[in-house]
């Protein structure tokens, strides 16, 4: 096991790894910004570094000073937790480099995986569905044949795409021409690139998402899915759960199957998730492999009842993952709201500013993970994830309520949060029933708010 | 044991909160004072203060030259402990901090500057060895050295104070980078291990 292991990275998810870290014997070294003077991971680990200014470019992302801290403080490995520098295969080469371990796979594995389009290669050749693609439209003919092959309605896209332009939607094959014409010119205009490719389109389909465990010794397992539908309009995920709710025993069983195949695929060693786009027609299609711990791994570890963080430790320390897949069973359900400084009503945009009073739930079957407290500073460089709340219970319905209660206890003040989205989404038939999809919370929960009416009084 | 396990008590005179150079000169002048006074009559080499103003660890020099003095004559210490340097309760002169832009450990040029010195704005005055690299360290204004505040050997953070100088008010250049423009990059100690 390691000695010493610093973790790059801040809020929640710093506590999150100091804490696996001290209850598997290992001393702490935390890296903090100017603006994290007073939060809470330089004051937990057991030894601290100021590594830059607020701007995260000079400081989380200052990789030679975090390399210096690393050498000076002596350490081992290198956390990298999630965002900043946790997919980053060039900081996972350079800490290997400097003869720290990189807690996370391999840099090969990173770069593989980061890679959209070299990562669809490799999950096509280990038989991992992904969403049919046309390949670049040489012709209408060609179009129309790869259309009827997949079925209408199909999504055309332009190669040098983003931001929404040069794409169509087009729901039956008279309206072909016109759409892949239409979508070209709009490409052309904004790309000075008018080729375009036709994608399946799936209709309210479902994000879910299977969490791996492998270690360095090719022993993958998986450990269920979680449904991650909830999304703001961003496509930031809000609440997650684990098991998915509505899903189809033998659709489940393919699926968690599939994701052991890919991991496999890819020798892969440590945590990590594959992401699914289900189709209302019940097929599952891979979207990307996040090669790092996630923000929503807690459901997963509740209902598992395994810390997902502590064997990523021992797996980088070369411990042989000693848990076999007949051992895993999931038990019970857990629910994760994300408790941004965001003001939900205004398109949720971040908030920042001091904080007021902060009260957190408790009782049974709540964990809170967070980095805030009373009078703490939430300082506008970075995310705005201020907690997550998991409720967890026997049933689904039950971890519902639970989290009802939980939020009614919750208590922040000083910056808008998105607790009240959280309450909407929980009282409403539909979430309740389990039949979201990644569109849900835009369809039935924003659009269905009057604009203005929290002003009306 | 420079360069390995730093405690955690250790090594900094750390900005004020606010970053705000008069209430940094009002925080060493009246809360790092005593503080020194006392800590110089102890055995210890290391000691780390926190306040509601800032935080400061004092750290003693293993050898501390006798007969430098300010011009406003700090009062000599016996133990030369460095920290005690900086009090000056008779005068109301503001200092100004150079402090690091990177983090690693502090080295004394052969012939570090002395306190009491002139210094000129892009003066060498010290390096940040970091990843192999020796990063320069210059004086980014014209001022008089009132203190060392870091030892040959020591680790240092990000902003954490190096040197008290008194520049007669003029403003001290926030990023050294500025005045270095000359194009002093870091040189490397030794090859790079790849």
């Amino acid at each position: 096991m390691f000695a010493k292991v610093l973790i790059a990275n801040r809020g929640e998810i710093a506590l999150r790894i100091i804490r696996a870290c001290r209850e598997l014997g290992c001393r702490t070294v935390a890296v903090f910004s100017e603006a994290d003077r007073e939060a809470l991971h330089p004051r937990m680990a057991d030894e601290a570094f100021c590594i830059g200014p607020p701007q995260t470019a000079r400081s989380y992302l200052n990789v030679p000073n975090i390399i210096s801290a690393a050498e000076i403080a002596g350490v081992d490995a290198i956390h990298p937790g999630y965002g900043f520098l946790s997919e980053n295969a060039q900081f996972a080469e350079i800490c290997a480099s400097h003869g720290f371990k990189f807690i996370g796979p391999s840099a090969n594995v990173i770069g593989l995986m980061g890679d959209k389009a070299s990562a669809k290669d490799r999950m096509a050749e280990a038989n991992v569905p992904c969403v049919p693609g046309s390949g670049l439209v040489e012709s209408e003919t060609q179009a129309a044949k790869f259309c009827r092959e997949v079925g209408f309605p199909v999504l055309i896209k332009a190669t040098a795409g983003g931001g929404g332009k040069g794409m169509r939607i087009v729901a039956r094959e008279a309206d072909l021409g016109a759409g892949l014409a239409a979508a070209s010119g709009e490409a052309r205009a904004a790309f000075s690139d008018g080729r375009v490719y036709v994608e399946k389109l799936l209709v309210h389909p479902r994000h879910i998402e299977v969490q791996v465990l492998g270690d360095e010794f090719g022993h993958v397992i998986q450990l269920g899915e979680r449904d991650c539908s909830i999304q703001k309009p961003s496509h930031q995920k809000l609440l997650e759960e684990s098991p998915a709710p509505n899903l189809n025993a033998s659709v489940r069983a393919d699926l968690l199957a599939t994701a052991v195949r890919a991991a496999r695929a890819v020798e892969y060693a440590n945590a990590g998730t594959l992401e699914f786009l289900l189709n209302s027609d019940g097929q599952f299609y891979f979207m990307e492999m996040n090669t790092r711990i996630q923000v929503e791994h807690p459901v997963t570890e509740a209902v598992f009842g395994i810390d997902l963080v502590k064997w990523q430790v021992r797996i980088a320390a070369g411990e042989r993952l000693s848990v076999r897949q007949e051992e895993v069973k999931p038990n019970g359900h857990a629910i994760e709201c994300r408790i941004n400084a965001e003001d939900w009503e205004n398109a949720f945009r971040p908030a920042a500013g001091k904080l007021g009073t902060v009260l957190f739930p408790g009782g049974p079957g709540i964990r809170v993970d967070s980095h805030i407290y009373s009078g703490a500073d939430v300082p506008p460089f970075y995310d705005s994830l201020l907690a997550k709340i998991i409720s967890y219970d026997r049933t689904r319905d039950d971890a519902i309520v639970r989290m009802r209660r939980a939020l009614a206890e919750t208590e922040i003040m000083g910056v808008a949060t998105t607790v009240p989205v959280h309450e909407r989404i929980l009282a409403n038939n539909s979430f309740v029933e389990g039949r979201t999809y990644v569109t849900w919370l835009r369809e039935k929960i924003l659009q269905a708010q009057p604009v203005g009416a929290s002003h009306g009084g | 044991m420079p360069g390995k396990a730093r405690p955690k008590n250790v090594a900094k005179i750390k900005a004020v909160a606010s970053n705000n150079k008069a209430s940094l000169s009002r925080f060493i002048k009246e809360q790092i004072g005593p503080i020194s006074e006392a800590f110089s009559q102890t055995p210890l080499t290391r000691l780390r203060v926190k306040t509601s103003d800032g935080a400061v660890t004092l750290v003693k020099a293993k050898v501390m030259p006798v007969a430098v003095q300010t011009a406003e004559a700090a009062h000599p210490h016996e133990r030369g402990g460095h920290g005690a340097r900086l009090h000056n309760p008779e005068t109301g002169r503001s200092f100004d901090t150079i402090s690091a832009d990177v983090v690693g450990v502090f080295r004394d040029l052969p012939e570090p500057p002395a306190v009491g010195d002139r210094l000129s704005m892009g003066q060498l005055i010290g390096h940040i060895e970091a990843l192999r690299l020796r990063n320069a360290v210059r004086c980014p204004v014209e001022c008089v050295l009132i203190a060392q505040v870091v030892v040959d050997g020591q680790p240092v953070d990000f902003g954490e104070t190096l040197f008290v100088v008194d520049s007669g008010g003029a403003p001290v250049p926030l990023e050294i980078a500025d005045i270095t423009a000359d194009g002093s990059l870091p040189e490397p100690i030794e090859p790079p291990r790849l």
